[in-house]
């Protein structure tokens, strides 16, 4: 008993220390931009392809690393205004304000994405294999959060204001209720399958704490 | 042709694995943890089926939270902080916290008990670890609650942000799978040991 007890706390400060680093350097500034720099623009060509009738335009937000703003337009209307300005023959430019929607990049991705990764990295796999799970648990982590992000935008996209899309009563409770149910809880939990999924097989759960 | 010879000529006309092979042999090795998967989320989902039922949201959720902001609240006390707790709240004239869902630790609870009972053994060691693993992740909880508290008074908001996540959220549930991992551990030694006397 005594051993396992020693094997878990061992682990526990393992994972503190390297999880505390990790969460350390994600803290600083310069990273924080450099992470919201490199998700923005594969988001914003995944979004503008699931909103096919809308303009999608993903910005940092000035002075807030942690916070990524999606500003959306109705294609259709812009392409109205564009022909009432330029109906004369004319070719004169025309500005929309577009509607915004603003997320925080370190609960919808960043924070947790850390935890997978610092679990990964104590995991008992040899060097190839965890660097490939890794980088599968990548994608599929960053999917799922690009996820979270397609289902409020598909709440506001449908909104009569908004005008964009006009999906049926039935298909809108089904997005308020996913985005009901798509708490931090459910990230940790999505963390935790991708973890045991990718780091476990058979027989080396014993190997995780190293029981002596 | 000695014995020797004869095993090295079959092990050179053995053809090394293809990638298929190779891919066989990685699910097949996988396929007791993807069981284990399938049955791990299906008793998640049955958990939240539950924790957003109006039984659990209008009935059980706020004597829940009330019974650990009492208890939290008690533990600052001791500590010499002359807090007060009103229904989810601790407060006192420097700070309070409000207890939401969520900070409840039952997701991390479940998430124990979900491990445990989809884990291949016998009931007369589940139930231990249950037991157990609940009462120390309520006792841990209780910590944290009181912990953010401080983290509020006596640092800044953005501590008590970074806590309330990385520190708060994430080491808690961290603590919930290392809980489950020390009892299957301890379950297998158990097991083995009882098994040779």
């Amino acid at each position: 008993m005594n051993a396992i007890v020693k094997a878990g706390l061992k682990y526990f400060l393992f994972f503190c220390l390297i999880y505390g680093s990790l969460t350390a350097i994600s803290l600083i500034p310069q990273v924080g931009q450099w992470g919201n720099a490199m998700y923005r623009p594969a988001t914003e060509r995944i979004l503008q392809s699931v909103f096919q009738k809308a303009y999608i335009k993903l910005k940092a937000k000035p002075n807030d690393v942690s916070a990524i703003q999606i500003e959306y337009a109705s294609k259709a209307k812009v392409q109205e205004n564009w022909q009432i300005a330029n109906a004369g023959g004319s070719r004169r430019a025309i500005k929309i304000n577009g509607k915004i929607y603003e997320f925080d990049f370190y609960k919808t991705f960043f924070s947790f994405y850390i935890f997978f990764v610092a679990l990964m990295l104590l995991s008992p796999l040899p060097r190839t294999e965890l660097a490939i799970s890794l980088l599968v648990g990548s994608i599929l982590y960053y999917l799922f959060s690009v996820f979270r992000v397609v289902m409020p935008l598909a709440f506001f996209l449908n909104q009569p204001e908004v005008d964009i899309y006009h999906a049926s009563d039935f298909s809108m409770s089904i997005i308020k209720n996913v985005n009901y149910y798509l708490t931090i809880g459910v990230n940790l939990l999505v963390v935790l399958i991708l973890w045991i999924g990718l780091a476990f097989r058979k027989n080396n759960w014993q190997q995780l704490l190293r029981v002596s | 042709m000695s014995a020797k010879k004869r095993n090295k000529k079959s092990r050179k006309k053995q053809a090394p694995p293809t990638l298929r092979e190779k891919i066989q042999v990685y699910f097949a090795s996988k396929n007791p943890i993807l069981k284990f998967l399938l049955g791990f989320v299906g008793s998640m989902l049955l958990f939240y089926l539950f924790y957003y039922s109006g039984l659990y949201r209008n009935y059980l959720e706020y004597p829940f939270l009330n019974a650990q902001v009492r208890l939290s609240n008690l533990l600052l006390q001791l500590f010499g902080q002359g807090t007060i707790a009103d229904g989810t709240i601790i407060s006192s004239s420097e700070f309070s916290v409000n207890l939401k869902n969520g900070c409840d630790g039952l997701e991390a609870m479940a998430i124990l008990c979900s491990g445990i009972i989809i884990f291949p053994i016998e009931w007369s060691y589940k139930w231990k670890g249950i037991l157990w693993g609940i009462l120390i992740l309520f006792i841990a909880n209780l910590l944290r609650i009181a912990g953010l508290y401080l983290a509020g008074r006596y640092f800044s908001a953005e501590v008590f942000d970074i806590l309330h996540i990385q520190g708060g959220f994430i080491v808690f549930t961290l603590l919930s799978v290392l809980l489950w991992f020390l009892w299957m551990n301890w379950a297998i030694n158990k097991k083995q040991k009882t098994a040779v006397v």
